[in-house]
């Protein structure tokens, strides 16, 4: 009982203690925070790739086969929907456009023009894929909504529609109905002769669509798959080509199975492409890669922020039994073990490091909820920008406090204190009580 | 009449380096029950010593100490910490309170020891009411919030005798407990442990300086180059 009580009692006459406890508590708050916000971000990256990228891809070179031909050899009861896609890159030039006026004000002298990736879709199965729809829906400009939520690309007028991104209508003061021109150029093959083919074409804005993702948003334009079929023509002799089918699933964790299997399938009917889950793509699986590799870059250099606040608690504790050494005489004489001593100035680090843990895993927690809150007050008071959005592409800080990872910070960090304190309580236990009491 | 506590042939060797120093060279004593025995003897002779060895705090280099019957020698460490705590009570000469505690908790401290916390949570209450009686024994009562440092040295004496009464131990080693105090408060800290003596039978081992105080004991113990000189039985 004497244990406890005298830690207690040894710790709040002592406010030195708190420099270990304010230790504990930062460091404890900075894994906190800035490990949800890492992980907040790869959260947020693969939504917005899975958004696009869906369960399962097929990766195809483009027009070898015909979507007709390979549809059947997709379906599976696990398979919720699929989708073709077909992808090319160009420059568009709102400038060339009816909103030309319009536009110049709006950038004032930045170029304009801009190279994006252009995406054939069928609209209507790529509803089913990821949250298109919503995304049209979910525009709140009305001259940049589209007029019909089910065909997108409908217009009037011999013109093609194209759906922009938000952010990207909203800099350039792109409305809907404006025209814009896509610049684009491809190597075509007649007999033995490669020659490059240059396209320019008028397309009319139908709409914006709006993703949680800024950099998706400005550099990415939809248009119907049909319309790219025309653009980048087919090597064989259907029509219906494709470069990528997006397959939805009804379980995600089912990935791996479902695509072993369809790609058992694909090899025996002699399909050119490969399934891959969508988290194995290259670009997607390399950046996703390198966020975890800095994410625990990143801890490690926090963990170091433990050893710290560890350094610290063994420095005041230390002190503590150097100025408690009369008492550890007393104690033994009053029928203490050693053990009872050496408890004593465990249940110091304990009381410590719960302290600054449970400090620190609530401010970790207050910072990740208002984050956003801090940010704005610390741009708008001074001018300061933590997190520019141009930089992370994210229109809101994101964060996501992992109960796993809380609990994992808070064990270790009372572990490692513990761990820590086992040093001067075992100096305590071994003071030689007889010349403790020796000292007047 | 029989003895609370015995050494038999007790030394005590200190090593400094290569070089050993004998303190203790034999010593045959024993402390019959509710006497107060005087331990006498010039600086340096041993006496804080021989307490400590027959308070369990020093091992003895050779010889053994007896608690009544048993020998308390041989046993395991948390063994003689928990007849350290039945048996003895220790009072110092710089009265050793805890500092960050008050008269009532450290008073109370010389029972938890053997508490455990939900112990303490059914039992605290009468271990607090026991301490304050001890304390108005000692004629605290006023003083039972007042930390050590808000405390006279004859005070904080009378709440260290407290401490060491709370675990009703048989024997109570005092260690120039006046050595610190002025005549005037240590006759009053002398009489409160004759007091107590007559009525809890408790025995007293007196170090002490004073040839007057050690007349007054039951019995002189002198020591003289580590061992025993001479047992001078008193007047009384
Ligand atoms: N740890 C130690 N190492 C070496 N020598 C020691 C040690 N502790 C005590 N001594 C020696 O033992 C001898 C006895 O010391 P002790 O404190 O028992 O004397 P004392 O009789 O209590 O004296 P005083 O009346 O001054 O209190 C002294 O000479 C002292 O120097
Ligand atoms: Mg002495």
């Amino acid at each position: 009982m004497y244990k406890y009580f005298l830690a207690v009692r040894y710790l709040v006459s002592r406010p030195i203690n708190l420099i270990g406890t304010i230790g504990v508590t930062l460091a404890v708050w900075a894994l906190i925070f800035v490990v949800s916000i890492f992980t907040g971000y790869i959260h947020e990256m693969r939504l917005h790739v899975r958004g696009t990228a869906s369960d399962l891809s097929l990766l195809f070179d483009r027009s070898q086969d015909s979507f007709a031909q390979v549809e059947p050899l997709l379906r599976h009861e696990g398979v919720r929907a699929i989708a073709p896609r077909l992808s090319w890159y160009g420059l568009l030039d709102p400038v060339r456009g009816t909103a030309k006026k319009r536009v110049v004000a709006a950038t004032a002298g930045q170029p304009t023009a801009n190279f994006f990736q252009v995406v054939g879709i069928d609209f209507a199965r790529e509803a089913e894929i990821g949250s298109l729809r919503d995304e049209l829906e979910a525009v709140p400009d009305a001259d940049r909504r589209v007029v019909d939520g089910q065909r997108p690309f409908l217009i009037k007028g011999k013109q093609p529609g194209m759906l922009i991104g938000l952010s990207r209508a909203r800099a350039w003061d792109v409305r809907r109905g404006d025209s814009v021109a896509l610049t684009t150029a491809m190597h075509t093959q007649k007999q033995k002769t490669v020659s490059l083919r240059t396209i320019e074409e008028p397309f009319v804005i139908t709409g914006a669509y709006s993703s949680r993702h800024h950099e998706f948003e400005s550099s990415t334009v939809l248009l119907d798959i049909e319309t790219m079929r025309r653009l980048v023509p087919s090597r064989g002799s259907h029509r219906d080509h494709f470069d990528e089918i997006a397959i939805a699933l009804h379980d995600p964790t089912r990935a791996i199975e479902i695509r072993d299997l369809l790609n058992a399938r694909l090899a025996k009917a002699g399909a050119h492409g490969q399934i891959a889950a969508w988290q194995e793509r290259k670009p997607i699986r390399r950046f996703l890669d390198n966020v975890e590799h800095q994410r625990s870059l990143m801890s490690l250099v926090l963990i170091a922020l433990i050893a710290i606040a560890c350094f610290l608690v063994l420095a005041t504790l230390l002190m503590m039994v150097s100025e408690k050494t009369r008492d550890i005489g007393v104690l033994t004489a009053l029928g203490s073990t050693r053990r009872g001593i050496l408890m004593i100035f465990l249940n110091c680090g304990l009381v410590i490091s719960t302290l600054g843990v449970g400090l620190g895993v609530l401010a970790g927690w207050l910072t990740c909820r208002h984050l956003n809150d801090i940010t704005d007050w610390l741009e708008t008071s001074f001018g300061i920008k933590l997190f520019p959005s141009e930089i992370y592409g994210l229109k809101e800080i994101p964060y996501e406090l992992e109960p796993r990872w809380i609990v994992i910070v808070a064990g270790s960090a009372i572990g490692a204190v513990l761990l820590f304190s086992l040093i001067p309580a075992a100096v305590a236990a071994t003071r030689n009580p007889v010349q403790a009491l020796r000292q007047t | 009449m029989t003895a609370v506590l015995t050494a038999v042939g007790v030394h005590k060797t200190y090593r400094l380096g290569r070089r050993e120093i004998p303190v203790l060279q034999g010593i045959d004593m024993s402390l019959m029950e509710g006497e107060i025995a005087a331990l006498v003897g010039a600086s340096g002779a041993g006496k804080s010593t021989l307490v400590h060895v027959l308070g369990l705090l020093d091992p003895p280099t050779q010889g053994t100490v007896h608690y009544g019957e048993t020998d308390v020698t041989t046993l395991p460490t948390p063994q003689q910490a928990r007849l350290r705590h039945e048996h003895v009570g220790f009072v110092f000469q710089f009265y050793h309170l805890i500092p960050e505690l008050n008269a009532l908790e450290n008073v109370c401290l010389g029972s938890m020891m053997t508490m455990s916390l939900p112990g303490w949570l059914s039992g605290g209450r009468r271990v607090k009411q026991r301490a304050r009686e001890l304390l108005s024994k000692v004629g605290l009562e006023e003083r039972l919030r007042h930390r050590p440092s808000q405390l006279s040295g004859g005070e904080r004496q009378r709440v260290a005798i407290a401490r060491a009464l709370i675990a009703e131990p048989k024997v109570i080693l005092a260690d120039e407990p006046t050595g610190n105090l002025d005549s005037n408060t240590a006759a009053g800290i002398l009489d409160l442990i004759w007091e107590i003596n007559e009525e809890r039978r408790i025995s007293f081992l007196l170090v002490t300086h004073n040839e007057a105080v050690a007349r007054r004991c039951d019995r002189r113990i002198r020591l003289r180059d580590g061992s025993v000189e001479s047992r001078e039985v008193g007047r009384n």
